[in-house]
Protein backbone atom coordinates (compact mmCIF):
# COMPACT_ATOMS: atom_id res chain seq x y z
CA UNK A 1 0.00 0.00 0.00
CA UNK A 2 2.70 2.36 0.51
CA UNK A 3 3.75 1.73 -3.01
CA UNK A 4 0.76 4.18 -3.78
CA UNK A 5 3.24 7.10 -3.10
CA UNK A 6 5.09 5.65 -6.86
CA UNK A 7 1.92 6.65 -8.28
CA UNK A 8 0.26 10.27 -9.56
CA UNK A 9 -3.60 11.02 -8.24
CA UNK A 10 -4.71 14.10 -9.62
CA UNK A 11 -7.66 13.46 -7.84
CA UNK A 12 -6.08 14.58 -4.61
CA UNK A 13 -4.74 17.74 -4.48
CA UNK A 14 -2.65 17.19 -1.34
CA UNK A 15 -1.18 13.83 -2.60
CA UNK A 16 1.71 15.76 -5.01
CA UNK A 17 2.59 17.82 -1.69
CA UNK A 18 2.25 14.57 0.03
CA UNK A 19 5.46 13.00 -1.66
CA UNK A 20 7.43 16.37 -2.68
CA UNK A 21 7.17 16.41 1.89
CA UNK A 22 8.19 12.66 1.68
CA UNK A 23 11.46 13.63 0.12
CA UNK A 24 12.54 16.43 2.24
CA UNK A 25 11.90 13.96 5.02
CA UNK A 26 14.61 11.78 3.35
CA UNK A 27 17.00 14.72 2.81
CA UNK A 28 16.80 15.84 6.32
CA UNK A 29 17.31 12.44 8.05
CA UNK A 30 19.88 11.76 5.37
CA UNK A 31 21.77 15.42 6.43
CA UNK A 32 20.83 14.24 9.86
CA UNK A 33 18.56 17.35 11.10
CA UNK A 34 16.03 15.69 12.66
CA UNK A 35 14.27 18.59 13.97
CA UNK A 36 13.37 19.41 10.76
CA UNK A 37 12.70 15.27 10.13
CA UNK A 38 9.80 15.20 12.44
CA UNK A 39 8.06 19.04 11.78
CA UNK A 40 7.74 17.39 7.76
CA UNK A 41 6.71 14.10 9.30
CA UNK A 42 3.98 15.87 11.10
CA UNK A 43 2.48 17.99 8.04
CA UNK A 44 2.76 14.69 6.06
CA UNK A 45 0.51 13.12 8.87
CA UNK A 46 -1.78 16.15 8.27
CA UNK A 47 -2.01 15.62 4.27
CA UNK A 48 -2.31 12.02 4.68
CA UNK A 49 -5.40 12.46 7.55
CA UNK A 50 -6.94 15.06 4.42
CA UNK A 51 -6.81 12.59 2.05
CA UNK A 52 -8.11 10.09 4.03
CA UNK A 53 -11.01 12.06 4.66
CA UNK A 54 -11.80 13.04 1.24
CA UNK A 55 -11.31 9.17 -0.14
CA UNK A 56 -13.81 7.99 2.70
CA UNK A 57 -16.63 10.83 2.27
CA UNK A 58 -15.91 11.63 -1.08
CA UNK A 59 -14.35 9.65 -3.76
CA UNK A 60 -15.56 6.62 -1.45
CA UNK A 61 -12.41 5.16 -2.12
CA UNK A 62 -11.43 2.31 0.49
CA UNK A 63 -8.36 1.16 -0.62
CA UNK A 64 -7.00 4.56 -1.02
CA UNK A 65 -8.22 5.48 2.94
CA UNK A 66 -6.27 2.00 3.56
CA UNK A 67 -2.96 3.38 1.92
CA UNK A 68 -3.30 6.58 3.43
CA UNK A 69 -3.23 4.74 6.99
CA UNK A 70 0.26 3.05 5.95
CA UNK A 71 1.69 6.45 4.52
CA UNK A 72 0.86 8.00 7.86
CA UNK A 73 2.60 5.18 9.80
CA UNK A 74 5.23 5.41 7.38
CA UNK A 75 6.21 8.49 8.43
CA UNK A 76 5.70 8.18 12.21
CA UNK A 77 7.87 5.40 11.98
CA UNK A 78 10.29 7.88 10.41
CA UNK A 79 9.95 10.60 12.94
CA UNK A 80 10.05 8.36 15.98
CA UNK A 81 13.41 7.17 14.21
CA UNK A 82 14.62 10.75 14.34
CA UNK A 83 13.17 11.42 17.92
CA UNK A 84 15.16 7.71 18.56
CA UNK A 85 18.40 9.76 17.24
CA UNK A 86 18.12 13.27 18.79
CA UNK A 87 17.66 10.56 22.02
CA UNK A 88 20.96 8.90 21.52
CA UNK A 89 22.64 11.83 20.79
CA UNK A 90 21.69 13.67 24.06
CA UNK A 91 22.84 10.40 26.23
CA UNK A 92 19.71 9.22 27.10
CA UNK A 93 19.75 5.59 26.49
CA UNK A 94 17.27 4.21 28.09
CA UNK A 95 14.54 6.79 27.04
CA UNK A 96 15.92 5.97 23.44
CA UNK A 97 14.69 2.10 24.03
CA UNK A 98 11.13 3.21 24.20
CA UNK A 99 11.56 5.66 21.82
CA UNK A 100 12.58 2.28 19.38
CA UNK A 101 9.98 0.45 20.94
CA UNK A 102 7.53 3.23 19.44
CA UNK A 103 9.61 3.16 15.85
CA UNK A 104 9.26 -0.52 15.39
CA UNK A 105 5.30 -0.46 16.44
CA UNK A 106 4.76 2.35 13.44
CA UNK A 107 7.34 0.01 11.10
CA UNK A 108 5.66 -2.98 12.00
CA UNK A 109 2.24 -1.21 10.61
CA UNK A 110 4.13 -0.18 7.33
CA UNK A 111 5.49 -3.61 6.65
CA UNK A 112 2.32 -5.64 7.05
CA UNK A 113 0.70 -3.90 4.43
CA UNK A 114 3.71 -2.96 1.96
CA UNK A 115 5.80 -5.61 0.12
CA UNK A 116 9.46 -5.16 1.93
CA UNK A 117 10.90 -5.68 -1.49
CA UNK A 118 8.94 -2.73 -2.55
CA UNK A 119 11.36 -0.24 -1.92
CA UNK A 120 11.04 3.07 1.04
CA UNK A 121 13.71 1.34 2.42
CA UNK A 122 11.09 -0.60 4.40
CA UNK A 123 13.10 -3.98 4.67
CA UNK A 124 16.98 -2.18 5.64
CA UNK A 125 14.52 -0.37 8.26
CA UNK A 126 13.31 -3.67 9.44
CA UNK A 127 16.37 -5.50 10.11
CA UNK A 128 18.03 -2.29 11.13
CA UNK A 129 15.56 -2.09 14.11
CA UNK A 130 16.41 -5.64 14.88
CA UNK A 131 20.36 -5.00 15.14
CA UNK A 132 19.46 -1.85 17.12
CA UNK A 133 17.83 -3.54 19.65
CA UNK A 134 20.96 -5.62 20.09
CA UNK A 135 22.85 -2.82 21.36
CA UNK A 136 20.71 -2.25 24.78
CA UNK A 137 21.87 -4.89 27.49
CA UNK A 138 18.22 -6.31 27.51
CA UNK A 139 17.27 -9.95 27.93
CA UNK A 140 14.84 -10.01 29.98
CA UNK A 141 11.19 -8.40 30.47
CA UNK A 142 8.33 -7.93 32.62
CA UNK A 143 4.85 -8.93 31.28
CA UNK A 144 1.85 -9.50 32.55
CA UNK A 145 -1.03 -12.50 32.27
CA UNK A 146 -4.72 -11.30 32.69
CA UNK A 147 -8.26 -12.96 31.94
CA UNK A 148 -10.29 -10.65 29.80
CA UNK A 149 -13.64 -11.22 29.89
CA UNK A 150 -14.66 -8.48 27.48
CA UNK A 151 -13.08 -7.66 23.96
CA UNK A 152 -14.65 -4.70 22.03
CA UNK A 153 -14.29 -3.89 18.19
CA UNK A 154 -12.61 -0.28 18.27
CA UNK A 155 -14.64 0.24 14.67
CA UNK A 156 -17.93 -0.82 15.54
CA UNK A 157 -17.60 -0.91 18.99
CA UNK A 158 -19.49 -4.35 19.53
CA UNK A 159 -18.48 -7.18 21.03
CA UNK A 160 -15.69 -8.72 18.80
CA UNK A 161 -18.17 -12.09 19.35
CA UNK A 162 -21.05 -10.06 17.50
CA UNK A 163 -22.15 -12.04 14.44
CA UNK A 164 -22.48 -8.25 12.94
CA UNK A 165 -18.82 -7.09 13.71
CA UNK A 166 -17.16 -8.11 10.79
CA UNK A 167 -13.89 -6.41 11.86
CA UNK A 168 -10.84 -8.40 12.20
CA UNK A 169 -8.07 -7.52 14.86
CA UNK A 170 -4.92 -6.14 12.89
CA UNK A 171 -6.85 -5.67 9.59
CA UNK A 172 -7.49 -2.29 7.83
CA UNK A 173 -11.38 -0.42 7.12
CA UNK A 174 -11.35 2.61 5.64
CA UNK A 175 -8.38 3.67 6.92
CA UNK A 176 -8.72 2.53 10.59
CA UNK A 177 -7.03 -0.32 11.57
CA UNK A 178 -9.48 -2.69 13.73
CA UNK A 179 -8.47 -3.27 17.33
CA UNK A 180 -9.77 -5.09 20.36
CA UNK A 181 -10.42 -2.74 23.44
CA UNK A 182 -10.22 -5.20 26.39
CA UNK A 183 -12.08 -4.47 29.36
CA UNK A 184 -13.01 -6.01 32.70
CA UNK A 185 -9.46 -7.25 32.93
CA UNK A 186 -8.56 -10.04 35.68
CA UNK A 187 -4.82 -9.49 36.11
CA UNK A 188 -2.97 -12.84 37.41
CA UNK A 189 0.36 -12.65 37.21
CA UNK A 190 3.53 -10.59 35.66
CA UNK A 191 6.18 -13.17 34.16
CA UNK A 192 9.94 -12.68 33.06
CA UNK A 193 10.24 -13.48 29.69
CA UNK A 194 12.96 -12.86 27.13
CA UNK A 195 10.32 -12.49 24.33
CA UNK A 196 7.12 -10.46 25.50
CA UNK A 197 4.03 -8.73 23.61
CA UNK A 198 5.71 -5.55 24.28
CA UNK A 199 9.60 -4.71 25.48
CA UNK A 200 8.79 -1.35 27.39
CA UNK A 201 8.94 -3.03 30.65
CA UNK A 202 12.45 -3.44 31.17
CA UNK A 203 14.05 -4.97 33.96
CA UNK A 204 16.62 -2.67 36.41
CA UNK A 205 19.26 -3.65 39.19
CA UNK A 206 18.31 -2.02 42.15
CA UNK A 207 21.25 0.03 43.51
CA UNK A 208 23.33 0.36 40.46
CA UNK A 209 25.03 3.41 40.76
CA UNK A 210 26.40 2.90 37.15
CA UNK A 211 25.96 5.98 34.56
CA UNK A 212 23.97 5.78 31.95
CA UNK A 213 27.29 5.31 29.77
CA UNK A 214 28.33 3.10 31.28
CA UNK A 215 25.14 0.77 32.18
CA UNK A 216 24.71 1.34 27.64
CA UNK A 217 28.65 1.00 27.26
CA UNK A 218 28.11 -0.44 23.74
CA UNK A 219 25.25 2.17 22.37
CA UNK A 220 27.62 4.49 24.05
CA UNK A 221 30.29 3.37 21.75
CA UNK A 222 28.17 3.12 18.63
CA UNK A 223 26.59 6.53 18.84
CA UNK A 224 30.05 7.99 19.01
CA UNK A 225 31.42 5.78 16.37
CA UNK A 226 28.67 5.27 13.82
CA UNK A 227 26.65 8.87 14.09
CA UNK A 228 24.82 8.34 10.86
CA UNK A 229 20.91 6.96 11.48
CA UNK A 230 21.42 5.41 7.75
CA UNK A 231 24.49 3.53 8.17
CA UNK A 232 23.40 -0.14 8.19
CA UNK A 233 25.12 -2.50 10.89
CA UNK A 234 25.24 -6.21 11.79
CA UNK A 235 26.15 -6.59 15.53
CA UNK A 236 27.98 -10.07 16.00
CA UNK A 237 29.05 -11.98 19.26
CA UNK A 238 31.83 -14.03 19.49
CA UNK A 239 34.32 -15.47 22.19
CA UNK A 240 37.17 -13.96 23.29
CA UNK A 241 39.77 -14.44 25.55
CA UNK A 242 40.82 -11.43 27.96
CA UNK A 243 43.85 -11.47 29.92
CA UNK A 244 43.24 -11.33 34.12
CA UNK A 245 45.53 -9.27 36.21
CA UNK A 246 44.02 -10.83 39.49
CA UNK A 247 46.58 -13.63 38.86
CA UNK A 248 49.68 -11.54 38.79
CA UNK A 249 49.69 -11.71 42.57
CA UNK A 250 50.33 -15.22 42.59
CA UNK A 251 53.84 -17.16 41.86
CA UNK A 252 53.47 -20.25 39.76
CA UNK A 253 54.79 -22.25 42.35
CA UNK A 254 52.01 -20.34 45.08
CA UNK A 255 48.95 -22.23 46.28
CA UNK A 256 46.07 -21.41 44.04
CA UNK A 257 43.43 -18.81 45.47
CA UNK A 258 40.76 -20.83 44.57
CA UNK A 259 41.26 -23.36 47.42
CA UNK A 260 42.24 -26.46 44.81
CA UNK A 261 45.41 -27.18 46.96
CA UNK A 262 47.41 -26.95 44.14
CA UNK A 263 49.93 -25.14 42.98
CA UNK A 264 48.99 -21.90 40.87
CA UNK A 265 50.54 -23.07 37.73
CA UNK A 266 48.95 -26.45 37.63
CA UNK A 267 45.37 -24.96 38.71
CA UNK A 268 44.14 -21.69 37.41
CA UNK A 269 47.62 -20.56 36.10
CA UNK A 270 47.25 -22.74 33.57
CA UNK A 271 45.36 -20.04 31.86
CA UNK A 272 45.67 -16.39 33.11
CA UNK A 273 43.30 -15.45 29.37
CA UNK A 274 39.26 -15.99 30.63
CA UNK A 275 36.43 -16.30 27.95
CA UNK A 276 34.26 -13.72 27.41
CA UNK A 277 31.86 -11.86 24.53
CA UNK A 278 33.08 -9.89 22.43
CA UNK A 279 30.98 -7.49 19.94
CA UNK A 280 32.07 -6.55 16.77
CA UNK A 281 29.78 -4.08 14.82
CA UNK A 282 30.25 -5.04 11.18
CA UNK A 283 29.07 -1.94 9.00
CA UNK A 284 26.91 -3.51 5.73
CA UNK A 285 25.79 -0.53 3.42
CA UNK A 286 22.93 2.28 3.86
CA UNK A 287 19.06 2.18 4.10
CA UNK A 288 18.39 3.24 0.77
CA UNK A 289 15.77 6.06 0.38
CA UNK A 290 14.95 6.61 -3.59
CA UNK A 291 13.67 10.05 -4.07
CA UNK A 292 10.21 9.77 -5.00
CA UNK A 293 10.20 10.60 -8.88
CA UNK A 294 6.98 12.37 -10.28
CA UNK A 295 5.58 9.74 -13.15
CA UNK A 296 6.00 12.42 -16.05
CA UNK A 297 9.61 12.34 -15.22
CA UNK A 298 9.82 9.06 -16.43
CA UNK A 299 8.20 10.07 -20.18
CA UNK A 300 9.94 10.56 -23.80
CA UNK B 1 8.79 -38.58 26.16
CA UNK B 2 9.01 -35.64 23.18
CA UNK B 3 11.82 -38.11 21.11
CA UNK B 4 9.66 -41.55 21.51
CA UNK B 5 6.37 -39.59 20.59
CA UNK B 6 8.23 -38.67 17.38
CA UNK B 7 10.10 -41.66 16.86
CA UNK B 8 6.33 -43.62 16.44
CA UNK B 9 6.13 -41.62 13.21
CA UNK B 10 9.26 -40.40 12.13
CA UNK B 11 12.45 -42.21 11.56
CA UNK B 12 15.72 -41.00 13.29
CA UNK B 13 16.74 -39.27 10.43
CA UNK B 14 13.91 -37.20 9.89
CA UNK B 15 14.39 -36.21 13.56
CA UNK B 16 17.49 -35.28 13.44
CA UNK B 17 16.49 -32.59 10.69
CA UNK B 18 14.22 -30.91 13.10
CA UNK B 19 16.88 -29.58 15.72
CA UNK B 20 16.75 -25.59 14.60
CA UNK B 21 18.69 -22.72 14.40
CA UNK B 22 17.57 -22.53 18.37
CA UNK B 23 19.14 -25.58 19.09
CA UNK B 24 15.52 -27.11 20.23
CA UNK B 25 13.96 -30.09 18.96
CA UNK B 26 10.40 -29.32 17.45
CA UNK B 27 7.52 -30.85 18.89
CA UNK B 28 4.94 -32.71 17.48
CA UNK B 29 3.66 -34.84 20.34
CA UNK B 30 0.91 -37.25 19.47
CA UNK B 31 -1.08 -39.10 22.84
CA UNK B 32 -4.20 -40.68 23.36
CA UNK B 33 -6.98 -39.44 24.32
CA UNK B 34 -10.70 -40.46 26.03
CA UNK B 35 -13.62 -39.08 23.96
CA UNK B 36 -12.56 -35.56 24.45
CA UNK B 37 -15.60 -33.78 23.27
CA UNK B 38 -17.71 -35.94 25.04
CA UNK B 39 -16.41 -34.28 28.06
CA UNK B 40 -17.45 -31.02 27.43
CA UNK B 41 -20.72 -31.89 26.28
CA UNK B 42 -21.43 -33.83 29.80
CA UNK B 43 -20.38 -30.50 31.86
CA UNK B 44 -23.02 -28.82 33.40
CA UNK B 45 -21.26 -25.33 32.87
CA UNK B 46 -22.76 -25.33 29.34
CA UNK B 47 -26.02 -24.82 28.54
CA UNK B 48 -27.89 -26.82 25.75
CA UNK B 49 -27.99 -24.09 23.11
CA UNK B 50 -24.37 -23.98 23.50
CA UNK B 51 -24.00 -27.91 22.76
CA UNK B 52 -26.79 -27.67 19.80
CA UNK B 53 -24.86 -24.97 17.78
CA UNK B 54 -21.81 -26.84 18.35
CA UNK B 55 -23.16 -30.03 16.76
CA UNK B 56 -23.17 -28.64 13.79
CA UNK B 57 -19.53 -27.32 13.15
CA UNK B 58 -16.51 -29.09 11.44
CA UNK B 59 -14.18 -27.31 14.12
CA UNK B 60 -15.14 -26.73 17.76
CA UNK B 61 -12.43 -24.71 19.58
CA UNK B 62 -12.91 -25.37 23.04
CA UNK B 63 -12.02 -23.43 26.06
CA UNK B 64 -8.92 -24.50 28.28
CA UNK B 65 -9.87 -25.66 32.00
CA UNK B 66 -8.31 -25.21 35.38
CA UNK B 67 -5.41 -23.04 34.17
CA UNK B 68 -5.65 -20.04 36.41
CA UNK B 69 -6.76 -20.04 40.23
CA UNK B 70 -10.13 -18.33 40.04
CA UNK B 71 -10.76 -18.77 36.77
CA UNK B 72 -12.50 -21.98 35.64
CA UNK B 73 -11.92 -21.83 32.16
CA UNK B 74 -10.90 -19.73 29.04
CA UNK B 75 -10.08 -19.78 25.98
CA UNK B 76 -6.24 -19.22 24.27
CA UNK B 77 -4.92 -15.91 23.38
CA UNK B 78 -5.19 -15.87 19.47
CA UNK B 79 -8.84 -17.08 19.77
CA UNK B 80 -10.73 -13.98 18.80
CA UNK B 81 -8.80 -13.30 15.80
CA UNK B 82 -8.25 -16.80 14.24
CA UNK B 83 -12.05 -17.73 15.22
CA UNK B 84 -13.18 -14.15 13.36
CA UNK B 85 -10.17 -15.01 10.29
CA UNK B 86 -11.47 -18.62 10.06
CA UNK B 87 -15.67 -17.20 9.72
CA UNK B 88 -13.85 -14.15 6.83
CA UNK B 89 -12.49 -16.87 5.49
CA UNK B 90 -15.03 -19.06 4.46
CA UNK B 91 -12.74 -20.74 0.92
CA UNK B 92 -12.11 -23.31 3.17
CA UNK B 93 -15.82 -24.42 3.92
CA UNK B 94 -14.99 -25.32 7.84
CA UNK B 95 -17.47 -24.63 10.06
CA UNK B 96 -15.99 -23.28 13.31
CA UNK B 97 -18.03 -22.94 16.60
CA UNK B 98 -16.63 -21.39 19.94
CA UNK B 99 -18.07 -24.10 22.81
CA UNK B 100 -18.95 -21.77 25.56
CA UNK B 101 -22.03 -20.21 26.52
CA UNK B 102 -23.29 -16.69 24.75
CA UNK B 103 -21.51 -13.77 26.45
CA UNK B 104 -19.87 -16.18 29.03
CA UNK B 105 -16.71 -15.96 26.83
CA UNK B 106 -13.22 -15.60 28.76
CA UNK B 107 -9.92 -15.35 27.30
CA UNK B 108 -6.49 -14.98 28.31
CA UNK B 109 -3.38 -12.34 27.64
CA UNK B 110 -0.09 -14.44 28.11
CA UNK B 111 3.32 -12.95 28.58
CA UNK B 112 4.86 -13.57 25.48
CA UNK B 113 4.73 -12.74 21.74
CA UNK B 114 3.99 -16.30 21.04
CA UNK B 115 1.23 -17.58 18.86
CA UNK B 116 -1.65 -19.15 21.33
CA UNK B 117 -3.81 -21.16 19.07
CA UNK B 118 -6.99 -22.32 20.60
CA UNK B 119 -7.40 -25.17 21.68
CA UNK B 120 -9.12 -27.49 18.56
CA UNK B 121 -11.16 -30.09 18.61
CA UNK B 122 -12.06 -32.30 14.61
CA UNK B 123 -14.73 -34.95 14.72
CA UNK B 124 -13.11 -36.67 12.00
CA UNK B 125 -9.62 -36.94 10.45
CA UNK B 126 -10.75 -36.16 6.77
CA UNK B 127 -10.85 -32.24 8.28
CA UNK B 128 -7.01 -32.78 9.22
CA UNK B 129 -5.54 -31.31 6.31
CA UNK B 130 -8.32 -28.93 6.18
CA UNK B 131 -8.14 -27.33 9.85
CA UNK B 132 -3.63 -27.53 9.93
CA UNK B 133 -4.06 -25.45 6.48
CA UNK B 134 -6.38 -22.98 7.95
CA UNK B 135 -3.77 -22.76 11.38
CA UNK B 136 -1.04 -22.47 8.91
CA UNK B 137 -2.33 -19.53 6.52
CA UNK B 138 -3.53 -17.65 10.15
CA UNK B 139 -0.28 -17.85 11.28
CA UNK B 140 1.41 -16.90 8.06
CA UNK B 141 -1.30 -13.53 8.55
CA UNK B 142 -0.42 -13.00 11.59
CA UNK B 143 3.37 -12.62 11.25
CA UNK B 144 3.00 -10.19 8.58
CA UNK B 145 4.61 -7.41 9.59
CA UNK B 146 7.39 -8.95 11.48
CA UNK B 147 9.96 -10.34 9.10
CA UNK B 148 12.54 -10.75 12.24
CA UNK B 149 9.91 -11.84 15.09
CA UNK B 150 10.61 -15.86 15.87
CA UNK B 151 7.70 -16.66 18.03
CA UNK B 152 6.43 -20.13 19.00
CA UNK B 153 3.80 -21.77 17.93
CA UNK B 154 1.09 -23.42 20.74
CA UNK B 155 -1.28 -25.76 18.81
CA UNK B 156 -3.39 -28.73 20.63
CA UNK B 157 -5.77 -30.43 18.46
CA UNK B 158 -7.92 -33.26 19.38
CA UNK B 159 -9.49 -35.61 17.21
CA UNK B 160 -11.96 -37.86 17.27
CA UNK B 161 -12.47 -41.04 14.52
CA UNK B 162 -16.06 -41.95 15.66
CA UNK B 163 -16.20 -45.31 13.70
CA UNK B 164 -13.02 -46.37 15.37
CA UNK B 165 -14.44 -44.80 18.33
CA UNK B 166 -10.50 -43.91 18.92
CA UNK B 167 -9.06 -39.85 19.84
CA UNK B 168 -5.73 -38.72 19.75
CA UNK B 169 -4.81 -35.33 21.35
CA UNK B 170 -2.08 -33.97 18.86
CA UNK B 171 0.38 -30.74 20.57
CA UNK B 172 2.53 -28.97 18.56
CA UNK B 173 4.97 -26.04 20.04
CA UNK B 174 7.79 -25.32 18.07
CA UNK B 175 8.94 -22.43 15.69
CA UNK B 176 6.72 -21.33 13.02
CA UNK B 177 8.96 -23.07 10.45
CA UNK B 178 8.19 -26.36 11.51
CA UNK B 179 4.50 -26.52 11.54
CA UNK B 180 3.27 -27.12 8.10
CA UNK B 181 6.31 -29.30 7.66
CA UNK B 182 5.56 -31.30 10.90
CA UNK B 183 1.80 -31.86 10.25
CA UNK B 184 2.09 -32.63 6.13
CA UNK B 185 4.32 -36.00 7.31
CA UNK B 186 2.11 -37.06 9.65
CA UNK B 187 0.40 -39.98 8.18
CA UNK B 188 -3.49 -40.15 8.70
CA UNK B 189 -3.69 -43.44 7.68
CA UNK B 190 -1.60 -44.46 10.51
CA UNK B 191 -2.67 -42.19 13.32
CA UNK B 192 -5.40 -44.94 14.14
CA UNK B 193 -2.84 -48.28 13.79
CA UNK B 194 -2.91 -50.02 17.25
CA UNK B 195 0.50 -48.93 18.76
Amino acid sequence: MLSILKNELMEFADFSKLKVNINKIYFELNSKNYAEVIEICDSCVELCERIKEKAVNITMDEEMANSMFVVTSYCQMLKYYSIFWQTLISGRFKDSWIVLQDTIDKLVDVTKFTDISSGFGINDFNNHLTELEKLYPYNLFASSEMVIRTKRCSICNRSVLDIDCIHIPGNLYWGQKAVTKNEDIEFQAVALVSHPMDKRCIMEISGDTRTEKEKFALLDYFVKQINNPLQLFSLKNEDRYYYNEDYDVLGRNDKCSCGSKKKFKKCCGKNKYEKGTHNKIILIGGIKLEPLRKIKEFSF
Amino acid sequence: MIAIHILCQFDIMELLGYITNWGIIIMLEIQEASKPLKLYFDMEEFNDDTKERVKKADIILLPNFDIKDGVDRAFQPDTVTFYKYSIANKDNYLEIELFENKGQEKFLALHSFDIWIPLMYIGSSILLPGAINLVSSYVYERMKGRPNDEPTVHFNLLIEDKEKGKSKHLTYKGPIEGFEENFKKLDINRLWEDE
